[in-house]
């Protein structure tokens, strides 16, 4: 193994690199404790320390070639799957964002909490002023206030002396608000009675210096940091709005100064008031000790905590967030099945059309009929919506102006489409029928699946309600459940088909034409032989692009994300979600588009699911894929 | 189903045959090869002729506009003004198009470039390099790859905004900052040249290092002076990015996890049949490691890299979720999810220019893959030829 030129410039090269790396590492790392990230921190560190011995020592020379690509892999592709799963256990919302200590804090500093204004306490104050620094554009520059805090009964606190810059009233709360330090500064107490008559350069003021601090006498704030806000009332007196919640950190609680009880924390949240009295009913609180945990006692906000499997439980106990998933898991399937069956049925119609050897411009023909393929998939998908708008659209537009009008009234163009329709289905029965001799269960249900629909868009036209001359068919946005699902079954299978086309032209031209000659000669009608020779050795090949395909779908989320948006929504539970969600879609609305809030947890949870169904039709494909001989045949 | 005779010659076999029994044989197919075409195309026929349509609504019941205009296409660019810097212009406008087409185009080609790098050099530890591991390794990348990152997106999600709390500000300089020690050094380098006795063509390097940096410098100095918006409002030049929620840096780096994956085994597959001799006689003249893979064998895989780089941008530029999920100011947002906002709103949906902007953006997509189209096929049937 030859090794770069010992001080050569690729040494020094590795060298700058490394140091610049453990340089960036080293600056990170007080801002990581800062954020409390020990996992992160120690991770990285350990990385860190990896991908040094790999660029120092040569028994690991081979790796170095691959440890930038498998840095970005583990961080971006490998953690994020660990991480969904972490947080799916978690409670990380919107309200349950920040850190506990983050929480604490915002819940007992700031004006978040004031105790109500009638239990407000009156305070001593005096003000300063330094004439120098009056500034006419800051009423409140040059001018201190100092509080006489009374004891705090309730944590203990002494009374004691406080100074600092006031705010005006209506002006946002400094994030840390900071008090000057009295014992720092240079006073002058002639008196003896306490109270300075200079601090610093600032003079106190006799109520007869007062003119032109009285406008501001009422409107004046000063932030005490852990304790409350004090308004300045008049020339003498203030009102100190203390902070309702202390934290105790003995107890893991907050003392309540309103009311005087205590606040219990319980997965991410505080629940304050009397948290014995069992919910009214039909509302269903988490229980703990015959201790109950509502949400009208909550206090927001919440952290993000561990809760275990309580959301994976949600899934099934929780009817309102159960029936929703349900839903959208039964839609996603026969969606990606349906999708898969349309372009695979229209594809290898084509590849069969096209192959005759004798047939010309069959490239020309290839070459345009892939452009549905090649065309990017959000393009595509956005001029569909266009196309089937319900109320503008074109193709509601020429249907309406052609058939639909006709169609409504019990005239003979509906019943000519009625008759074509039963045909198609009668020739979908009995094909299915052909396929159950031939004991290949597969075709047969796609089959009857395809006779039976048709068999409900005859009974939709013939049947009551059938009105869509005056609206035209409610495709999407806004549309209704039948025929939104139609639309993007059909905008997917128009996307997909041209895939099939190509991938059956190459599995059919794979099979020997001895083959079916041969079975020719045996007496095998042209539909014979498709049956029994040309389909099974067809679906040796593509069967694994087949299931392949079906996870894709499964996934589609640009289809139905900008064709429906998953509409027409479904409301009265818990999440949000609609007739054409599917499992993917679903998860962004929880996480993302949610009107609710970003429900992380839940939505991780529910990521959890797909990655299981990802993973078993990938384990399911193995087995008809020679794919892992060919990988090994390679090695 | 026809079977198919060996290929006769067309002609021959189109005389002898009558005209019902050639559309029996094969007319057929052409009329449902129309049929297939007309499907598939209908809809780029209605968005061409609607981007030329004056009437800036569906309700264009007429196929073929009664009057067409490119004011579709102008409207596109409408509020923006060029400038020096990058990128070299501004927009002032609630769809500011080509802003997105840049956003999509300079991520595209940053990610799938940086993505070619690191396949290409992990391709080449698996191709020639004997390690232990090597098997496991391959077959590891291979089941990663069959969970797609957009499913760990609310991982991404909130991973990116942890991020921004350490990575949240960028490290911005002015530009001399950065061209001066160039300059410097570039001037030291010519003086060292001039009077030293190096070979032609290093002199001839340095000389064209030392002009080119003195151009960068006279234009850092006078562009001020000349253009009345240099380098654009946001002035600086970014010496560290910010990482995190809504920031392009952030969007790439989540594209560069899929690095290692797939490509990686076209090229080390296109890499294994380049003999190892070349290698051999290149060690056995004293060429290091690098020297073999950078000289010699990434050269002779120059065909596969720009088919992967080709069909990665195009995977880049058309990738929809995650761009949606981390880029939340329309400013930032890529010609993907941008351009779903210009028919957001029901009613005030401007389907004409969403038309004239998918005819901007599919178009070249078309003709690459048109370009590509022969190995592209042939690599998806390769699948299940066998």
């Amino acid at each position: 193994m030859t090794e770069g030129k010992r001080f050569g410039p690729g040494w020094w090269l590795k060298l700058i690199g490394l140091g610049i790396l453990d340089g960036i590492i080293v600056v990170l790392i007080p801002s990581l404790l800062d954020q409390g990230a020990t996992v992160a921190l120690v991770s990285m560190v350990i990385g860190t320390l990896g991908i040094n011995y790999v660029f120092v020592s040569a028994r690991t020379y081979p790796l170095r070639w691959l440890v930038p690509g498998l840095v970005f892999l583990a961080l971006l592709m490998i953690w994020p799957i660990i991480f969904t799963v972490f947080v799916a256990l978690t409670n990380w919302s919107t309200g349950n964002f920040i850190t506990k200590g983050q929480a604490i804090e915002r819940i007992t500093t700031g004006p978040t909490y004031l105790v109500a204004s009638e239990q407000s306490r009156v305070v001593e104050l005096f003000l300063y002023r330094d004439d120098d620094l009056t500034d006419p554009n800051d009423p409140t520059a040059g001018i201190r206030v100092l509080v006489r805090t009374p004891e705090d009964p309730l944590t203990g606190a002494p009374s004691e002396l406080l100074l600092g810059a006031p705010r005006l009233e209506g002006t946002p709360a400094p994030e840390d608000p900071v008090l000057e330090d009295l014992d720092a500064l240079e006073f002058v107490d002639e008196d003896g009675d306490g109270i300075p008559e200079t601090i610093e350069s600032y003079r106190k003021l006799a109520l007869l210096d007062i003119g032109s601090v009285s406008t501001l006498l009422d409107r004046m704030l000063l932030d005490i940091p852990e304790r409350g806000i004090v308004q300045t009332q008049t020339f003498s007196q203030g009102l100190l709005a203390e902070q309702r919640f202390v934290y105790d950190d003995g107890t893991d609680t907050l003392l309540d100064r309103e009311t005087g009880g205590t606040c219990e924390s319980f997965e991410g949240n505080f629940y304050c008031g009397d948290l014995s009295i069992p919910p009214p009913e039909g509302q269903t609180c988490p229980v703990s000790d015959g201790t109950y945990f509502c949400v009208a006692n909550r206090i927001d906000p919440g952290w993000r905590a561990f809760i275990g499997f309580d959301n994976f439980a949600d899934f099934v106990t929780n009817e309102r967030i159960r029936t929703p998933f349900l839903r959208v898991f039964v839609w996603n399937v026969i969606f990606a099945a349906a999708v898969v069956f349309g372009q695979l049925a229209i594809g290898l119609g084509l590849a069969l059309t096209f192959q005759d050897d004798r047939m010309r411009f069959r490239r020309t023909y290839r070459s345009l009929v892939l452009v549905p393929y090649a065309a990017p998939g959000f393009i595509v998908v956005l001029v569909w919506r266009g196309l089937l708008n319900p109320s503008f659209g074109p193709v509601n537009n020429q249907l309406e102006a052609r058939w639909l009008a006709e169609l409504s009234e019990a005239t003979w163009p509906r019943w000519l489409a009625v008759i074509l329709l039963a045909a198609l289905a009668i020739g979908a029965g009995i094909l299915a029928w052909r396929w159950i001799e031939d004991r290949r269960w597969g075709p047969t249900v796609a089959w009857t699946i395809v006779s039976l629909s048709l068999l409900y868009v005859i009974y939709k036209l013939v049947g009551p309600g059938f009105a869509v001359r005056e609206v035209g068919i409610p495709w999407v946005q806004p549309g209704n459940w039948f025929w939104s699902k139609m639309a993007v079954i059909l905008v997917t299978v128009w996307q997909g088909f041209p895939y099939f086309f190509l991938i059956s032209t190459g599995a059919l031209q794979s099979i020997p034409a001895e083959l079916k000659e041969a079975a020719r000669v045996d007496g095998a009608s042209a539909p014979q032989v498709f049956r029994k020779v040309t389909f099974p050795l067809l679906m040796v090949g593509i069967a694994p692009l087949i299931i392949a395909s079906f996870a894709f779908n499964f996934n589609n989320f640009v289809n139905i994300f900008l064709l429906t948006a998953g509409g027409p929504p479904v409301t009265g539970y818990d999440v949000p979600f609609g007739e054409t969600d599917i499992l993917i879609s679903f998860v962004f609305d929880l996480a993302v588009e949610s009107g609710r809030g970003g429900q992380f947890a839940l939505a991780a949870a529910a990521t959890f699911f797909i990655f299981f169904i990802v993973a078993s039709i990938s384990a399911f494909s193995f087995r008809f894929t020679k794919r892992l001989e060919t990988i090994y045949g390679n090695l | 189903m026809a079977t198919s005779s060996p290929a006769a010659p067309e002609r021959v076999v189109r005389r002898r045959m009558g005209f019902q029994r050639w559309f029996r044989e094969l007319g057929w197919r052409h009329v449902v090869a129309f049929l297939a075409i007309a499907f598939a195309l209908f809809p780029f026929a209605w968005i061409v002729m609607s981007s030329i349509n004056t009437v800036d609504t569906l309700t264009t019941v007429k196929f073929l506009p009664d009057e067409t205009t490119f004011r579709n296409f102008t409207a596109l660019f409408e509020g923006c003004s060029w400038h020096v810097g990058v990128p070299p212009f501004t927009c002032d406008a609630t769809t500011p198009f080509p802003l997105w087409l840049w956003n999509s185009v300079k991520i595209a080609v940053i990610a799938s470039t940086v993505q070619l790098v690191l396949s290409a050099l992990a391709a080449y530890s698996f191709a020639r390099l004997r390690w232990r591991g090597r098997r496991t390794g391959l077959i590891a990348i291979l089941l990663i790859q069959m969970f797609p990152q957009f499913l760990a997106f609310v991982a991404l999600f909130l991973l990116l905004d942890t991020l921004e709390g350490t990575f949240g500000e960028a490290v911005q300089v002015d530009l001399w900052v950065i061209v001066l020690p160039l300059v410097i050094i570039a001037a030291i380098l010519s003086y060292l040249a001039w009077r030293s006795d190096w070979s032609a063509r290093t002199k001839r390097k340095s000389y064209a290092f030392g002009i080119t940096m003195a151009v960068l410098g006279l234009i850092t100095v006078i562009g001020p002076a000349i253009f009345d918006n240099w380098l654009g409002p946001e002035y600086g030049v970014t010496l560290f990015p910010t990482i995190g929620l809504g920031t392009h840096t952030g969007l790439v780096l989540v594209y560069l996890g899929g690095a290692v994956g797939v490509n990686t085994w076209l090229i080390k597959g296109f890499m294994d049949s380049i003999p190892t001799s070349l290698d051999e006689a290149a060690k056995v003249d004293g060429a290091t490691e690098w020297d073999v893979f950078y000289r010699i064998v990434l050269p002779l895989t120059r065909p596969i890299l720009i088919v992967i780089f080709i069909l990665t941008f195009v995977g880049l530029y058309n990738e929809f979720i995650l761009a949606q999920v981390l880029i939340r100011d329309v400013d930032q947002f890529t010609y993907a999810t941008g351009l779903n906002l210009f028919v957001e709103s029901e009613y005030a949906a401007k389907w004409g220019q969403l038309s004239a902007a998918a005819v901007i953006g599919t178009l070249p997509i078309l003709l690459l893959f048109w370009a590509l189209q022969d190995r592209i096929v042939s690599g998806l049937q390769g699948a299940v030829k066998g």
